[in-house]
């Protein structure tokens, strides 16, 4: 956004094709509260000062950040940009957002898990030298905790999980309730996605560097929850830590980290260095003889580029397309699912039903994110765990 | 009991918060609505039944709303109405590729129904520009039209049976699986164009074709409008059928030409695209020969890739003509004017002379093949002095299209912006009883003017 937020809000011509692709409208039964249109009409109001921060927060919040909109308005404009530039400039955050934002702060990592973050690294050999840092950003690992903290809202309620979410961040993971929900198998199955996708690089002769207990998160919550000031805090820190590590490459393990050191850090501190996705570096073309079909991440389709490495790989499999795929992919609904699991599970189960009904024989994904929110069937498989076994 | 205290009994959702109606005072148009006191978001016919029986009661002013895509206001919320959000109704019930026909509900969104059509190898052809946003019934509402009209004509033409619920909550069905009926009146047609002021369409059965794969796109220039219009006119005297017949100006044309990459011959003022169908086999010869004798400055034949280019830039025009705007507060207020082909060589250069007349930015396209024109004026509507001047030169456009014998609106409808215009129609037709006509339907089928009243004329 290259001009003030009014004047790109007053492009909007109103015309309603945001609405036609947001999947948290539809989730949302339809309230047009929770529809990009009405996101960018709320917007209009708010800048006005006529209606409340407080009213129309949840409305920014739930935005998925997924960029449908963008890529179908007329005028050009991101119902996903103006909720975040709000979300930045409000005072009112969400207490569960808070707890997330005071760790991150804190410990460097959502949910403060620990050592649970390098579990999947044992034994495996590393290259302190090597040129790339294998930058996991925590992601896959925090997954399993996402799950349980979910979990937790469904059996305590929203209000007292938002009410003890201060004694949670004190406490952190291990030393409160939320342990008990945790599904020792998922996070099994996410360590075997990470050490799958470290094999893969490793056979295409690629050394990495990894940074163990000491990698910190990547921040991205922090801008998602409209926390401006601490990302930007964050970034400067996170920029002088790679540096002391004297880090030139980082290859990016999950499109959400990809996309924010790739293109959006770069509107809160100077980002020296090369951001890479580790797709890139993979020069194995996958052999199956059976049907695939793909769930393309929103962020390597519609962030600043469109990247689709991905078809080389599977060049040789073949492929068959949901109802919405490419610049039209539809989102997986994960991003709400620490503040709006009901929307998250509607949209996932949409997007669910849209992948099964190609009748592939496999779901490939390729973010965690959409990973866990997808994981409705065996036929799910993250990309890594494909190219490996196939 | 109040009207939300009876939505509560009833069990229908309903939005009443600020915050929550806000997302429904405006459409595509330039107008604002006014905050209504509910927006109500139906599962089914038999909720919105409930909810006109109540307001039928208490004289609650009642907006039907699909896509919220309507370029005339038709679909903004009025001081002290209830919304009816028709986007829940959202299935497609029955599907019949040997009877022709797919059952839909109201609340289906005309390019989802389209995806769902073509896995079956059938079209619905009426395809307007909001094609990925408008519904199904917003579309019959507005009688909508599309880049397809000049082969298939406009939505009218696609409609066999409409589900109704009258202001009175009333339950009523019209035509139904059948491709043709001789049964009294026809009642189907009154509801198509209505713009949601005789009732509320809650589904209908729709006719459908088998897609034409085969066809081939070219581009043509031409120096003059008329020459272009000539050949439109020829192509059909000869008994010749464009799939599409689209034409822009220079503005939209350069814009074309800037998005595929191809160059505009020297000399060329105006750009027409058209689809040739490839069905016996030399149609493409006998349009060329025809198009080589209208003084073309060029003619490209395109190939799939640029075909698909061309076409995305085409039906983006209007959005891409948005980012031409330099000014805060500028709007593109469409004119939507329509003349027999014949007429369309004069149309166009009057409507020429009148731009020069007048010393507004605006841009002109158009589906060229049934004689639709659009005129795209760039107007601050913060403006008064700008809006009346854009209003005056809409009412000389339109009064082109009278002369020639067209009709002010060809596919946008009327709404609260052409109410003048729709009179200025009947009066230039000497039939002004027209409008008595419509009135007395009107207070039959909503005798409390309940339904989107001050929409297509005031009573």
């Amino acid at each position: 956004m290259n001009e003030s937020l009014d004047i790109y809000v007053s492009r909007c011509i109103n015309c309603g094709f945001c609405d036609a692709v947001c999947p948290t409208l539809e989730a949302a039964d339809f309230r047009g509260y929770f529809g990009a249109r009405g996101r960018v009409n709320l917007a209009k109001e708010l800048i006005k000062n006529d209606i409340g921060e407080e009213e129309v927060l949840d409305s920014f919040n739930s935005c998925l950040h997924c960029n449908a909109c963008l890529y179908v308005c007329p005028a050009g404009i991101s119902a996903g940009e103006i909720s975040e530039k709000l979300k930045l400039r409000s005072s009112k955050k969400d207490p569960l957002a808070k707890f997330i934002a005071e760790n991150i702060m804190k410990y460097k990592d959502p949910l403060n898990i620990g050592k649970g973050s390098t579990l999947w690294s044992k034994g495996l050999k590393f290259n302190e030298q090597s040129e790339y840092l294998f930058y996991t950003a925590r992601m896959y690992q925090l997954m399993p905790y996402n799950s349980a903290v979910a979990k937790m809202r469904e059996k305590l309620g929203e209000g007292l999980l938002k009410k003890f979410s201060p004694t949670f961040s004190k406490l952190g993971f291990k030393g409160s309730l939320l342990k008990i929900f945790l599904e020792k198998e998922k996070v099994k199955e996410f360590n075997n996605i990470l050490f799958n996708i470290y094999k893969v690089l490793a056979e295409s002769g690629v050394e990495l560097r990894y940074l163990g207990e000491e990698e910190p998160y990547s921040g991205a919550m922090l801008l998602e929850f409209g926390f401006e000031k601490e990302f930007t805090s964050y970034a400067n820190w996170l920029v002088n830590f790679f540096k002391l590590k004297n880090i030139k490459k980082i290859v990016t393990i999950d499109p959400h980290t990809y996309t924010l050191l790739k293109y959006q850090i770069k509107d809160y501190v100077n980002f020296p260095f090369d951001v890479i996705f580790y797709l890139d570096l993979v020069n194995k073309k996958a052999n199956f003889s059976g049907t695939v079909t793909i769930h393309q991440a929103c962020h390597l389709e519609r962030y600043g580029e469109k990247y689709r490495k991905y078809y080389d790989i599977l060049s040789d499999v073949r492929i068959i397309n949901p109802i919405h795929f490419n610049e039209r992919t539809f989102c997986c609904g994960g991003p709400d699912e620490v503040l709006f699991p009901n929307l998250t599970n509607k949209i996932s189960e949409k997007r669910f039903i849209e992948l099964k009904s190609t009748e592939a024989d496999y779901i490939i994904t390729m973010c965690p994110i959409c990973y866990i929110n997808l994981k409705k069937d065996k036929k799910v498989i993250d990309i890594s765990q494909f190219i490996a076994k196939f | 009991m109040d009207l939300l205290q009876y939505l509560t009994v009833k069990n229908i959702d309903f939005l009443s918060k600020r915050e929550d109606v806000i997302p429904y005072i405006r459409d595509a148009s330039y107008f604002t609505g006014e905050l209504p006191i509910a927006v109500v978001l139906p599962k089914n016919e038999n909720e919105i039944s409930e909810i006109l029986t109540k307001c039928y009661e208490e004289n609650i002013k009642v907006v039907a709303r699909g896509g919220g895509t309507s370029l005339t206001g038709s679909s903004i919320s009025l001081k002290g109405s209830v919304v009816i959000s028709m986007l829940r109704l959202n299935r497609i019930l029955e599907f019949s590729g040997g009877d022709r026909y797919v059952h839909v509900q109201a609340g289906v969104r005309i390019d989802d129904l389209n995806l769902y059509l073509q896995s079956k190898g059938f079209l619905y052809p009426p395809d307007p520009a909001s094609s990925l946003a408008s519904t199904v019934g917003g579309t019959i509402s507005t009688n909508a039209g599309g880049l397809r009209g000049t082969y298939y004509g406009s939505t009218k033409e696609w409609i066999l049976g409409l589900g109704i619920v009258l202001a009175d909550g009333r339950i009523i069905r019209t035509g139904g699986k059948i491709l043709k009926r001789s049964a009294g009146y026809d009642l189907t047609s009154l509801f198509v164009g209505a713009e949601g002021t005789l009732g509320i369409i809650f589904d209908a059965y729709l006719k459908i074709v088998p897609r034409i794969e085969n066809f081939t796109r070219i581009m043509v220039f031409f120096r003059k409008a008329e020459d272009m219009g000539k050949a439109i006119y020829q192509i059909k005297e000869r008994g010749l059928n464009p799939l599409s017949a689209e034409f822009t100006d220079k503005i939209s044309m350069n814009i074309i030409s800037r998005i595929s990459g191809i160059p505009v011959p020297d000399g060329s003022e105006v750009l027409l695209i058209i689809d040739i169908p490839l069905l016996s086999g030399n149609e493409y010869e006998k349009f060329i020969q025809i198009i080589k004798n209208s003084n073309p400055t060029g003619i490209k034949s395109l190939n799939a890739e640029e075909s698909e280019v061309v076409y995305k830039a085409r039906k983006g025009l209007y959005s891409s003509l948005l980012n031409e705007r330099e000014r805060e507060g500028e709007y593109i207020i469409i004119g939507d004017v329509v003349v027999p082909s014949s007429e369309v060589p004069e149309a166009l250069n009057e409507t020429r002379d009148l731009i020069e007349k007048f010393g507004l930015k605006i841009s002109l396209f158009g589906h060229i093949g049934d004689g639709n024109i659009h005129a795209n004026v760039f107007t601050n509507i913060n403006s008064n002095e700008e809006m009346k001047k854009a209003e005056k030169f809409l009412e000389e456009f339109g009064d082109i299209a009278l002369r020639h014998n067209g009709s002010v609106s060809a596919e946008h409808g009327i709404g609260f912006e052409k109410k003048e215009l729709l009179i200025r129609e009947f009066i230039y037709k000497k039939s002004i009883v027209n409008m008595e006509i419509m009135k007395s339907i009107k207070k039959i089928l909503d005798p409390k003017n309940i339904l989107n009243p001050g929409k297509v004329f005031d009573l």
